[in-house]
């Protein structure tokens, strides 16, 4: 039976009938839904069951996957430092890269069970959204200042990929070190250097900012310009400040 | 007007401490007390308050030795008595008022008692030592006696040296057995016991009332006007006890019936206002005049003689509530994002308690309008933060401290400051969805650890913790609700949290808590369905509820859970516990909704507890209960164990009996009972003999769920009864259907089992019948002998097959 005709049947059901019939939705039927549910409301008869938009999650892959491209690096620094929250040791952090990467798909359903861990190089990178709809992850990736006063990461040599699914801070050092080595077992490779360049040109300048809640609305403001189908939780993040 | 069969003065009665009266009001020497007898000299030295009479324990069972009262306020080591007689009266007496006299029948005194250094002491055996008094003295079943306190003042008021409390009428068990029949009001059931005396009913629901002539003789022919009256507590019916009916005027009826349903009476047809102010429902009292002069007198029926009412009408609790309401966002900083809702018109209703949601993974903080409008406008403080979930639980736990502690040590900014000096923090709730629902425990275990500690609030605020759809990282000892109101919702249709791995196990942190807990089951219900934010329903299965229909069961069941945990309402309990198919909120999707199914697991906290009779976690015998008691069946392969299923197929396979439970993870121990029948069988636990006088108690309860995929539930799809019976130590027994208020034991929700989603959970839900609803129709059971409590399965009425789980046999009090 059609999902829509379901939807409908489902409404005059009796008891008995409502474990008949599965549910098992794709896209090509949630669009024929939405046509449906357009209508419907055209004419002003919205049903409860309009809503019924469901998309199974995905699996995730259980090898590394790399990411698949970089659009922007962006070196920043801060006045004042904050904890890495994610992974175990909890480092402070007062300089890194701001990074729009671009990744599968499978990635970019969040979920509540244990998600893929993202790395880049030797370190755990925060995600600040999941790349919903447009496939654009916004990250943050701590790295120290080098010698030349910018944060010494060398996107040119670093590994980016997805490793095994984990809850971040129970990551250690350790377990980042394993991660490492089964990506490279996996063969993947940086991103070419001519990726590298445009992001970097695209960051531009090192960002010097206060704090922790200052980085946030950056990235916040990526998100809206990169992953635009995430509005909500970039606006999330910038949202008016309490004087 | 004198009615028909009635004898003016002697009023039928029902069993009941009544309420108090002749406080101190027109004392000797202007030493008044209208909360207790008149102002001695007491341990306070002050005239101005005086000793009082209560009621401290037992029942008023003339069968049975156990009702006892306390003489309180006297001073320290005083000598003092308690005496009773058949009449009431008011005169100066002493430095007091004496409000019992003889009435033809003597005063008769209990022993001379010393009271303690606080000025107190207690008189037990009312009723033993009543039968050492003469004949007209002896307490029998079906008389009403007056008691009041007579004590030693010296240095007292006025000058007597002597001192008397206020008075209490207590009217004594009419038939044999005993059981709490003071209540009227409710509503018809199709089978035995017949009439549910249930606490709350819905607005536009009719409204019943019902008599057991056989427990309650002396009403049997009688015509009485019943008054239906605004809800009074005990000391307010003793003020004024004019009856003025919410109808306009009172019914007249006739007890004419052979049993419950011959005296079973419509009293409204749905009429009654359920909405004031804020409030869930509106309390009313159920009067049977019997004397016909408009007045309450003591002695006369009455449901609802104390601070509960007789019965509450209440509101459609999933529409809006009475305040408009105002939404500001802000930011404090990094991860201090919160989304706010208060009542508009806050300034003039002074502190309100506060509810904190924290999101879950890839949910935002933006989500539950559903939430917060709907909250705000009864008067509550809701705010929404931004949850830092996507590294784990920790870090969503300190998302939901530091953003609980940043707003209440910012109300002075936040808003302007329309919320300073509005927030009640001591009445606090966390509610949490997903990885912030295992968060939202996380946090409070930090606070009860010491892990964390805030500058604007303390464990001791947290009132109530609510899970929705949790994972179940963290080991028990890191995630654990300890004793604080616990409560949790589950959709059983959620294709994230499924139930599959440990982590995800998501009534492990139900079975954790040690004080109130409650749970939703809502089957069809998706992951993402409890949120606003739309995308997918993260849903697996069928018959799938939107979200506007998973959201009116929202608005419908967590207003009256914070009501009732942040605020004590009443009426909000039964939506915790009580059969959907026999109260839900009017709003909630219509019982004709084949696709909302929903079910309740509830136990009170340990002081609602009376009696635990099995609840499997020692004596693993199979012969022997938790409490040390016999335990005998004639059912089919029963295993006790811990409830979990430890493949995570879900499937049934007969060589794991605990299929399908998701109620433990790791080493966590929380067992149970499974079995099956397919014949005529039974399980039975006897009662612990120091503990066979249920006669105080309220509830049988327990909790069960059907097997998933056992070949016996997949051989009669739906929902499945059986009968409970109790019987004395005399042998009587008395039985009725686990289904009787509707539905039975839940037919499971049958989710397909595709990777990586693992088909059908078991969703186990509480059944509690009242203890006293087993005397219906002269039983004949004695409650105050009572020997053992038995399922009986397979037979005429129940369902010929079944596999069923089981855990926490209680007798329990409200």
């Amino acid at each position: 039976m059609p999902w829509d005709a379901w939807a409908l049947t489902t409404l005059k059901s009796p008891v008995n009938e409502r474990f008949a019939v599965m549910l098992k939705p794709n896209k090509t039927i949630l669009g024929a839904c939405a046509l449906l549910g357009l209508t419907l409301l055209g004419l002003g008869a919205m049903g409860p069951w309009q809503d019924l938009n469901n998309e199974p999650l995905p699996e995730q892959p259980s090898v590394a996957l790399g990411v698949q491209g970089l659009l922007f690096a962006r070196p920043f620094v801060l006045e004042k430092s904050y904890r890495h929250n994610w992974r175990l040791e909890r480092p402070q952090v007062k300089s890194g890269l701001l990074l729009v990467l671009e990744v599968d798909e499978v990635f970019s359903v969040p979920r509540n069970t244990l998600e893929s861990v993202l790395y880049i190089g030797d370190e755990v990178a925060e995600r600040l959204n999941w790349g919903t709809g447009s496939g654009r992850v916004v990250a943050i990736c701590p790295a120290a200042l080098g010698a030349d006063g910018l944060p010494a990461l060398d996107l040119l040599s670093a590994l980016m990929w997805y490793g095994s699914p984990e809850l971040p801070e129970r990551v250690d050092a350790a377990r980042v070190q394993s991660e490492l080595a089964a990506a490279s077992a996996a063969g993947l490779v940086p991103l070419a250097s001519e990726q590298i360049q445009i992001a970097r040109e695209a960051g531009g300048a090192l960002l010097q900012l206060a704090d922790r809640t200052a980085l946030e609305r950056e990235a916040a403001r990526l998100v809206l310009r990169f992953a635009s189908p995430e509005r909500d939780l970039a606006e999330g993040f910038l949202t008016p400040l309490v004087r | 007007m004198l009615l028909a069969g009635s004898v003016a003065g002697a009023p039928p009665v029902l069993a009941q401490v009544g309420g108090a009266f002749c406080f101190g009001l027109g004392c000797p020497c202007g030493n008044d007390d209208p909360n207790a007898g008149c102002g001695n000299k007491g341990v306070d030295f002050s005239f101005s308050t005086g000793a009082e009479l209560v009621h401290s324990g037992g029942v008023p069972s003339a069968l049975q030795d156990s009702f006892e009262f306390t003489v309180r306020g006297m001073s320290g080591n005083q000598l003092g008595l308690v005496y009773m007689g058949a009449g009431s009266s008011n005169f100066v007496f002493g430095d007091g008022l004496r409000c019992v006299v003889s009435a033809g029948l003597g005063i008769r005194r209990f022993p001379v008692q010393q009271a303690d250094f606080v000025g107190e002491f207690i008189q037990p055996g009312i009723v033993g030592l009543s039968q050492g008094f003469p004949p007209t003295g002896q307490i029998q079943p079906g008389e009403t006696w007056y008691f009041q306190g007579w004590y030693r003042d010296p240095g007292g008021p006025c000058g007597s040296s002597f001192n008397l409390t206020n008075a209490v009428p207590v009217s004594f068990y009419p038939g044999g057995g005993g059981g709490n029949h003071s209540h009227l009001a409710g509503q018809p059931l199709a089978e035995y016991p017949w009439f549910d005396y249930c606490v709350s009913i819905n607005q536009g629901q009719a409204l019943h009332m019902a008599v057991d002539p056989l427990l309650q003789p002396g009403l049997v022919g009688l015509s009485a006007d019943v008054y239906i009256v605004r809800a009074k507590d005990s000391a307010g019916w003793s003020a004024d006890p004019t009856l003025t009916d919410a109808r306009g005027a009172p019914s007249s009826i006739l007890f004419s019936g052979a049993d419950v349903q011959g005296n079973t009476f419509q009293l409204d047809a749905g009429l009654l206002s359920g909405t004031s102010g804020s409030d869930l429902g509106q309390g009313y009292d159920v009067v049977i005049d019997v004397d016909g002069d408009g007045l309450w007198d003591a002695g006369e029926p009455i449901d609802g003689l104390s601070t509960e009412a007789g019965f509450y009408v209440v509101r459609d609790v999933a529409a809006a509530g009475p305040y408009t309401v105002t939404e500001v966002a802000y930011s404090g900083g990094s991860w201090l994002g919160q989304n706010l809702f208060y009542p508009a018109s806050i300034a003039s209703l002074g502190a309100l308690p506060l509810v904190v949601v924290s999101h879950g993974n890839g949910h935002n903080y933006t989500w539950y309008d559903h939430i917060g409008t709907h909250l705000a406008s009864y008067g509550f403080v809701v705010m929404s933060h931004q949850n830092e979930t996507a590294p784990g639980i920790e870090t969503a736990s300190t998302t939901t401290l530091t953003n609980t502690d940043y707003f209440l040590g910012n109300l002075a900014s936040i808003a302007a400051g329309a919320l300073a000096g509005h927030i009640d923090s001591s009445r606090i709730a966390w509610i949490g969805h997903s990885r912030g629902g295992e968060g939202v425990v996380r946090a409070y275990t930090r606070l009860a650890t010491g892990h964390f500690v805030p500058a604007n609030y303390t464990q001791a605020d947290i009132q109530l913790v609510s899970s929705i759809a949790p994972v179940t990282f963290l080991a028990s000892t890191a995630a654990d609700p300890g004793s604080v109101n616990y409560h949790l919702w589950v959709g059983s249709a959620d294709d994230d949290v499924n139930g599959l791995l440990p982590q995800t196990h998501q009534y492990a942190i139900l079975e954790r808590a040690q004080g109130a807990r409650s749970s939703i089951t809502i089957q069809g219900a998706g992951h993402g369905a409890f949120h606003n934010g739309g995308g997918s329903l993260v849903a697996a299965g069928p018959c799938l509820l939107t979200r506007v229909e998973t959201h009116q069961i929202m608005r419908g069941q967590l207003l009256p859970l914070v009501k009732h945990y942040l605020e004590g309402d009443i009426p909000a309990r039964d939506f915790l516990w009580r059969q959907w198919e026999g109260f839900k909120p009017i709003g909630a999707p219509p019982l004709s909704n084949p696709c909302a199914v929903v079910t309740f697991d509830y136990r009170p906290g340990p002081a609602g507890i009376s009696i635990v009779l099995d609840d499997f976690n020692s004596n693993a015998a199979k012969n022997v209960s938790s409490s040390g008691t016999a335990v005998s069946f004639t059912v089919d392969n029963l295993f006790e164990d811990n409830k979990r299923d430890t493949d995570g197929s879900f499937t049934w396979t007969g060589s794991q009996p605990m299929n399908g439970m998701t109620r433990t993870k790791g080493s966590e121990e929380h067992p149970g009972l499974v079995f099956d029948w397919n014949e005529p069988s039974y399980w039975e636990v006897q009662l612990p003999l120091v503990n066979t006088d249920v006669t105080g108690d309220t509830y049988l309860s327990f909790r069960a769920c059907q097997g998933t995929r056992h070949p016996n539930t997949t051989a009669a799809l739906g929902d499945l009864t059986f009968f409970v019976t109790l019987r004395d130590a005399n042998g009587v027994s008395s039985s009725i259907s686990c289904g009787l208020h509707g539905g039975g034991i839940e037919e499971p929700y049958q989710r397909p089992a595709s990777n990586p989603t693992p088909g059908w959970a078991n969703e186990m839900e509480t059944v509690r019948i009242r203890l006293s609803d087993f005397l219906a129709n002269g039983s004949g059971i004695n409650l105050t002998i009572l020997d053992s409590v038995r399922l009986d399965f397979g037979g005429p009425g129940g369902d010929a097959v079944g596999r069923l789980g089981f855990d926490d046999f209680e007798i329990t009090r409200e």
